[in-house]
């Protein structure tokens, strides 16, 4: 099961904590879950349905704890700071890569999951609408106002003086 | 398109080509230390697994012993069975 679903549950959960070291720690963590709960799994679902649930509430939980540690700054301030680098991305987009993942990281909670669970993780539409518990025609419109809401960002924060490659 | 909005269009394409991050190889021995020992797999010890096996010979022993005894006597009954038939018919009382 580990080697089925690792790169699953890591990928989506560096998707939203953009941090190796968090990532890691909640990869355990859900695996520790799967290994404590496998017997309450009734079979309703799909097993990687459950697996991405448990991983995207993880990941989530950890996200407000984050939040809720005092932190000084404003939200460009904070734009600025995140140097994530995905470890899947191509070498020649990283830079783009950091304001992206940075800007998802101000999407609306259930935008963000539509986005990660469909670009970063790449799952099909329908999948991403069953681990989120909704239609399919509800997670293109979450898409379509996340892609929205991404590019209205990223034009704010546009880094003047940037040399084209 | 001014400049801001090329930007951030391409920006939204950096994921094209994008591979699924994997986890550092040492990650499944983290994940076993911290399963506490008594959950892990159970390990029954060799003199307790010899018992186990012992005792399930001697079920099967058994299984075989008492199913040779059933097949045994109900050939002995077929033998006998026919023996009166033709007792039965060397009478001939009715004829």
């Amino acid at each position: 099961m580990y080697i089925l679903y690792k790169n699953k549950v890591y990928n989506t959960a560096i998707g939203y904590l953009q941090n190796v070291e968090d990532a890691e720690e909640i990869t355990q963590d859900v695996f520790l879950t799967i290994f404590q709960k496998a017997g309450t799994f009734k079979g309703n679902s799909k097993i990687s349905t459950w697996i991405y649930r448990i991983t995207i509430n993880k990941s989530l939980n950890q996200i407000e704890k984050r939040k809720s540690r005092p932190h000084a700054g404003t939200e460009i301030q904070d734009f600025h700071k995140i140097e994530f680098n995905h470890p899947g991305g191509i070498l020649e987009n990283q830079e783009k890569m950091k304001y992206l993942f940075a800007a998802i990281n101000t999407l609306a909670e259930k935008q963000k999951t539509s986005f990660i669970l469909s670009y970063v993780e790449g799952l099909p539409r329908q999948e991403a609408a069953d681990i989120m518990g909704t239609t399919l025609k509800s997670i293109e419109s979450l898409l379509q106002r996340a892609k929205i809401n991404l590019r209205k960002k990223l034009i704010s924060v546009y880094p003047e003086g940037i040399t084209k490659n | 398109m001014n400049k801001k909005e090329k930007w951030a269009d391409e920006v939204l394409q950096s994921m094209d080509g994008m591979k699924r991050a994997e986890p550092a190889d040492d990650l499944f021995d983290k994940i076993m230390a911290k399963i506490p020992e008594k959950e892990q797999a159970v390990i029954i010890p060799i003199k307790r697994l010899r018992w186990l096996v012992a005792a399930a010979c001697l079920v099967i022993g058994l299984n075989i012993y008492v199913f040779s005894i059933g097949i045994q006597s109900s050939q002995k009954g077929d033998t006998s069975e026919s023996q009166s038939i033709e007792l039965l018919t060397d009478f001939s009382l009715y004829k």
